[in-house]
């Protein structure tokens, strides 16, 4: 064959070798690192370029085919692109799990990029994705990638990992020991344990870095996602304010018309009070004017001022007290009419009414009415069994009345009666239909026989 | 037709069509960039290609030289390797020696197809074979300490079924 004895594959120039590597697919490449050195790392070269390769690869395609979706998630679900962006962001998940497990330990030459039938399966994937316009399903697409880059990955983190960290080691103290002994040779002998130390620490260092990095990212998940649910809260607590607003409103005009009525009411009440107080004023006067106009007409009265007097001046009216008898003044003849013979007597303006006193025994004429005195009280009662014979004796009984409760007090063994009297006045109108009752009931004959 | 005298590096001088000898990139570019005179008789010499590998260049690239032009080199395209035609197969059925030496005056003279089809048909021989079967096949020798095999052959259990 050849003279050298030595294989002509292995006199290509390493272009040519690559050449022919591009037409292997690269589980073959991996398998084929077994054969020799140069096929070790002309394989090594093109597995950890081919991943490099294959992630910018993706990242075109997965731009290309993001920016024809649209914006909206809702709409992006039905868009035919939608299962290629759905395998693309699958393939990327695995990209950059694998991209964390080697890549580190690739650029540090320690290692190639081991799983060649990874790349096959992601390059035949994406392969799919370019030219097929519908793509199967995710899951059973990608069963066969998932299965292996976990595969590859186990396999690297238990078996490879350990020897590639030693290396590393081994690798970053020889190169510290190279600046060493090249800048300063004697220090190199004092601190031989530093480069272990300080790559530990770096590595360590590195470590913190990449959870920290997860922590991150999932950390911002987390916020963008709480973000969105305050956004939510707010608008709703924006809503209910809003409704907050409008009852406080309602309330307020509720309240108002409240006050209004309020208002209208106190009006009203006072109104009725008003009302209330003429009506007793009229009361009162009309009692008033009734027995002013009755005493006007009684011929009796001048008797009784008469007999008034004469009491105050002797110590002989004690035989007349004796004599009353207070319930007489109510006693009055049947068929008498109180009401009707006042209301005549009003409208005739007391002349033509006929005396009711004839048989006084000092009879005054109309005009003394003006000095009767309202100390005129007992003597009056007194007077009362003297015309209670008569048939005018109720008039007498009414004129009665009008007297002052205050005199009454004066003279008291008569206050009892004066009592009564008063609380007749006191109530005239409640006590209207009562009285007319008495005044009726009034007429049996007791009075008469004493007579 | 204008020609052109490639001279290999044995001495012997090739004249052939421009068009032909267009087909190697090394060329066109020599011959675009020195704007040779057409008249003139100058001789290009190649030095990295013997007579007989030249003469079977020529060969191909007399029989190819209307093929369209190879598409731009595409890191995504198929890697296909049964797509290689009986003529170029007939072709390439020589010893090991002559198929990487128009290998090497391929990749010399910049001819892509010529490179592409005895690559393919490399690839094909090293395809479906073992790292024993392939050394085998191309006489190689394993050149791996026992502990550097070990390691590449731990690295590739991953996909080992149990």
């Amino acid at each position: 064959m050849s003279l050298t004895q030595e294989s002509f594959l292995l006199l290509l120039p390493e272009v040519a070798l690559e050449n022919i590597f591009y037409f292997l697919s690269y589980d073959e490449v991996a398998k084929n690192r077994l054969v020799c050195r140069k096929f070790n790392e002309i394989g090594s070269k093109l597995l950890s370029r081919g991943f490099i390769q294959l992630e910018k690869r993706h990242a075109t395609i997965y731009k290309r085919v993001k920016s024809a979706l649209p914006r909206r998630e809702s709409e992006r679900r039905s868009h035919p692109l939608a299962r290629h962006s759905d395998i693309l962001q699958a393939v990327e998940t695995r990209l950059s799990m694998l991209n964390m497990t080697y890549m580190r330990y690739i650029e540090s030459g320690v290692v190639c990029f081991i799983p060649g039938k990874v790349l096959d399966e992601t390059k035949s994937i994406l392969d799919l994705v370019e030219s097929n316009k519908s793509p199967p399903r995710t899951h059973q697409l990608l069963q066969e990638l998932r299965d292996l880059s976990s595969m590859a990955i186990e396999h690297f983190d238990e078996h490879i990992l350990p020897k590639c960290r030693d290396q590393l080691e081994l690798r970053s103290g020889v190169m510290y020991k190279d600046l060493a002994t090249k800048q300063a040779p004697r220090i190199l002998l004092q601190s031989s344990p530093i480069p272990n130390t300080l790559s530990s620490e770096l590595r360590k260092v590195k470590k913190i870095a990449k959870t920290h990095k997860h922590h991150i990212s999932y950390l911002t998940q987390n916020s963008q996602r709480l973000s969105l649910k305050l956004r939510k809260q707010n608008a709703k607590l924006r809503i209910q304010m809003a409704k907050l607003r409008e009852q406080d409103r309602k309330l307020q005009e509720q309240n108002a018309k409240i006050l209004e009525q309020d208002a209208a009411l106190t009006e009203i009440k006072k109104h009725m009070e008003d009302w209330e107080q003429k009506y007793k004023d009229l009361t009162a006067e009309l009692v008033r004017a009734r027995d002013e106009i009755l005493l006007k007409t009684s011929p009796s009265t001048s008797s009784l001022l008469s007999i008034q007097r004469a009491c105050e001046n002797s110590n002989a009216h004690v035989p007349f007290k004796t004599n009353i008898k207070p319930r007489v003044a109510h006693i009055l003849p049947k068929g008498y009419l109180g009401m009707d013979l006042e209301r005549k007597r009003k409208s005739t303006l007391c002349t033509e009414l006929p005396l009711k006193r004839n048989r006084s025994p000092s009879a005054p004429t109309c005009g003394s009415f003006h000095k009767i005195n309202k100390n005129i009280d007992v003597s009056v009662i007194q007077d009362q069994s003297y015309f209670e014979g008569s048939e005018m004796s109720k008039s007498a009984s009414c004129s009665s009345r009008s007297l002052d409760s205050e005199n009454n007090q004066e003279t008291s063994p008569d206050s009892l009666k004066a009592f009564l009297f008063d609380n007749l006045l006191s109530n005239p109108l409640k006590n209207r239909n009562l009285k007319r009752k008495l005044t009726e009931d009034g007429d049996v004959p007791p009075p008469v026989k004493k007579v | 037709m204008p020609q052109i005298k490639l001279q290999s590096s044995d001495g012997e001088v090739f004249p052939i069509d421009v068009d032909v000898a267009k087909c190697s990139v090394t060329i066109k570019t020599m011959l675009e960039d020195l704007g040779m005179d057409e008249e003139e008789e100058e001789v290009v010499p190649l030095p990295n290609v013997n007579s007989a590998i030249l003469r079977k260049v020529l060969h191909w690239a007399t029989f190819h030289k209307d093929d369209p032009p190879p598409p731009e080199d595409d890191e995504n395209k198929e890697k296909r390797t049964d797509d290689i035609s009986s003529w170029d197969a007939d072709f390439l059925k020589v010893d090991q020696g002559t198929l990487f030496e128009l290998i090497l005056a391929a990749n010399y003279l910049d001819i892509k197809g010529l490179l592409d089809v005895t690559c393919k048909t490399v690839a094909n021989m090293i395809k479906g074979k073992a790292p024993e079967e392939i050394r085998k096949t191309f006489n190689i020798k394993n050149d791996f300490t026992a502990s550097e095999e070990d390691q590449v052959r731990k690295e590739n259990e991953w996909c080992e079924e149990k």
